[in-house]
């Protein structure tokens, strides 16, 4: 998760005392939370009835009528889900013990240390929203499988009543082929992504004239630019130039980002692949005239678990595992991805590789 | 009267208000300062009505308050209050409810500075 991305959510203050509920309240709408106040254990159990349980409850020990382990009981056997962080008194031992049982997962003492439960109650957010994130990207990989499971079983359910070979037709091995690839791919992908996270896929070098790359990454993409009828063009500022990198990996990356590109473009529009170098880089770029990429959204493409936020607003049609690959591959190679977008104008995502290029003298040699 | 201050609590708490805006802190402390005013006087009357539990929770609110400003004295005396009321006795309350005046009335001046 992008640490600069702020943390939102919402808390519910429970609390007798309005001396601390206004404290809380003003440092925690500060930090940027919707920020709710209850009086007491009975209040916060009417709130949850009323609303949605709040992201975090900051539960007192002590209150009148219900104190904060009923409050926690009571919201247990309701089945209500929310983080309780506790507040305790520091003479009270005891309660932090009795605070865990009735499931809490944090406390803070009084008096308050309050950078330590700013930091606290951020802490607490970002996991929530981590493991939300972590479910949406099961969900939509899920998702995504189905579609093309569905069409494989679907062809070779018509194949098996027909049970006659010559009538099979190509196109519905086709399609069971090609949907079978996209399976492949995409667990392939997920399984990729893994190993490059762990630093467990070791790179296979080999010396190859870019020029050959990009044109090879044309011709396996022309049938999909032709299908979105969009132009795939290819420019090298030196045709000639050489690269040492593990090619299989680099024209992955390249051939995610050209489907991206075609995807998000407009209907007779072009997309570039381009080759150039500088100081002692390899920069390739995959350029189109497509609807662009907002500021907001560009700092959430390579993160997978933002995806399915961007898919939900409509900047990924996929699942989007694919640029988490694509950053991981080159930032293997030592380089980086550089993206420079506008919103109705297009992007150009360039890979940017420091010390891959091969001399003149000896591509020759 | 030489009422114990922990600077380092009652530092956190203003610069953490001071650095939203240079107004926040006053309007905290003034509230702060106000609501410990209605708690000694509902503390007062449970007090004078011998109800041991009002005393106790009065007295555990301001306990909490006095924490939360660094008047360790003054969150000393509330809690040997609390403590006292929980086990429902009474006798030393009037005291206690003196010299925690005193040391309110204290730690008012000096953290209005």
């Amino acid at each position: 998760m992008s640490s600069a991305r702020p943390v939102t959510g919402s808390i519910l203050i429970t609390d007798d005392d309005p001396s601390m509920r206004m404290m809380l309240r003003r440092v925690l709408h500060r930090d940027g939370f919707t920020v709710w106040e209850a009086e007491d254990g009975i209040q916060a159990l009417k709130f949850c009835a009323t609303h949605h349980a709040p992201d975090i409850m900051l539960v007192d020990a002590m209150m009148p009528n219900l104190d904060g382990f009923g409050l926690c009981e009571e919201l247990q056997r309701l089945g209500i889900k929310t983080s309780i962080l506790i507040i305790t008194g520091l003479d009270d031992e005891e309660s932090v013990d009795r605070a865990f049982k009735v499931g809490a997962i944090d406390y803070v003492t009084k008096p308050i240390h309050w950078p330590v439960l700013r930091q606290r109650v951020k802490r607490i957010m970002q996991a929530k929203e981590l493991e939300q994130m972590k479910d949406d990207l099961t969900t939509m990989i899920v998702h995504d499988m189905k579609n093309p499971l569905s069409t494989i079983r679907g062809y070779a359910e018509l194949m098996l009543q027909d049970r006659n070979p010559d009538a099979w037709n190509l196109e519905s091995v086709s399609r069971i082929y090609h949907n079978s690839v996209k399976l492949l791919n995409m667990t392939m992908m997920i399984l990729d992504i893994g190993r490059l996270e762990e630093g467990k896929m070791p790179l296979q070098p080999s010396q190859r004239p870019v020029m050959d790359a990009l044109v090879e990454t044309q011709q396996a993409f022309e049938w999909m630019a032709t299908d979105h009828d969009v132009h795939l063009a290819v420019h090298a500022d030196d045709p000639a130039v050489a690269a040492i990198l593990d090619w299989n990996l680099i024209t992955r990356v390249i051939g995610n980002l050209v489907s991206n590109a075609i995807k998000h473009s407009k209907v007779g529009s072009t997309v570039i692949i381009t080759a150039g170098t500088n100081e002692e880089c390899l920069l390739l770029s995959v350029i189109d005239q497509g609807e662009g990429i907002s500021e907001e959204d560009q700092k959430m493409i390579w993160n997978r678990f933002t995806q399915a936020k961007l898919r939900r607003s409509g900047t990924l049609l996929d699942t989007g595992l694919g640029l988490t690959f694509c950053k991981l591959a080159v930032e293997t190679h030592g380089g980086r991805i550089d993206l420079k977008s506008e919103l109705g104008y297009g992007s150009q995502f360039t890979l940017v590789l420091p010390g891959v290029l091969v001399p003149q003298a000896e591509q020759q040699a | 009267l030489n009422t114990s201050m922990d600077w380092d609590t009652f530092n956190t708490l203003r610069a953490t208000f001071e650095q939203a805006s240079s107004g926040e802190w006053q309007e905290v402390l003034t509230e702060l300062l106000g609501n410990m005013d209605t708690v000694v006087v509902e503390l007062e009357l449970a007090a004078q009505a011998g109800d041991a539990n009002r005393v106790r929770r009065a007295a555990h609110t301001l306990k909490s308050n006095a924490g939360s400003l660094g008047a360790v004295d003054l969150a000393a005396t509330c809690r040997e209050m609390e403590t006292l009321a929980r086990a429902e006795s009474l006798n030393d309350i009037p005291e206690l409810i003196e010299r925690m005046r005193v040391e309110f009335d204290y730690v008012k001046r000096i953290v209005s500075v």
